[in-house]
């Protein structure tokens, strides 16, 4: 099943970027990291959240037994 | 994902620095100056505030030339250059106002720039990783609240 991912991003009157985002857990939030700070410039203050120590959704993948005798 | 803050390092292209001046001076409500060279304006005027954009810096094939972009609104008279060596500044004149708020007017105008190329180059570079804008407003202390969301 599809995960939503969202981002708040907050630009203030200064240039200064705060970014938030919900449904992106795990270890997948550096890759945002890494994107925005390219985008932007410098990270200045970063805190986790408990999202980030939840584990990333895993897919699963089932095997279909088709039925070969008819 | 943290809650991070970032702090914005505006290096581009001239194109890409001028549709964000254009964007600020319009949401400010200053219009373009067409009358006279910009700096002929400014070398005249005596009382006149000169501020470097801090963080920002031109990249690009114009890097050699000076470049200057001319506004104004109710009296003052602003002008964003970019010398030849890339650094950008802006400077502002306007009669009967005093130094003080020429500076105000100068740095409100120099933050509404990198405001709008950092949202500018924000937004575009989420579009194109497939998320779209669900909420974009302006907030009562002036920053631009984005929500983008995508499904993965």
């Amino acid at each position: 099943m599809a995960q939503k991912e969202e981002i708040e991003i907050v630009v203030g009157k200064d240039g200064d970027v705060h970014v938030q985002s919900h449904g992106i857990k795990g270890k997948k939030c550096l890759e945002y990291i890494k994107i925005l700070e390219k985008t932007v410039g410098k990270v200045k203050e970063q805190v986790f959240t408990s999202e980030y120590y939840e584990p990333e959704p895993e897919v699963e993948i089932k095997p279909r037994i088709e039925d070969t005798k008819r | 994902m943290p809650v991070m803050v970032l702090t914005p390092l505006v290096v581009a292209s001239w194109p890409a620095i001028t549709s964000a001046v254009l964007a600020a001076a319009v949401a400010l409500g200053y219009t373009v100056k067409k009358t006279q060279s910009a700096n002929v304006i400014s070398e005249a005027v005596p009382d006149k505030v000169e501020l470097v954009v801090k963080n920002t810096e031109t990249v690009g094939e114009s890097l050699m030339s000076e470049e200057t972009l001319a506004f104004e609104k109710e009296g003052i008279v602003l002008s964003f250059k970019k010398n030849p060596s890339g650094k950008c500044s802006v400077s502002v004149c306007g009669k009967s106002l005093s130094r003080e708020e020429l500076t105000r007017r100068g740095n409100e105008f120099a933050q509404k720039v990198v405001q709008q190329y950092v949202y500018n180059k924000v937004v575009s570079e989420l579009k194109g990783r497939g998320f779209s804008v669900v909420n974009d407003e302006i907030q009562e202390d002036k920053s631009i609240k984005i929500m983008v969301r995508r499904w993965h």
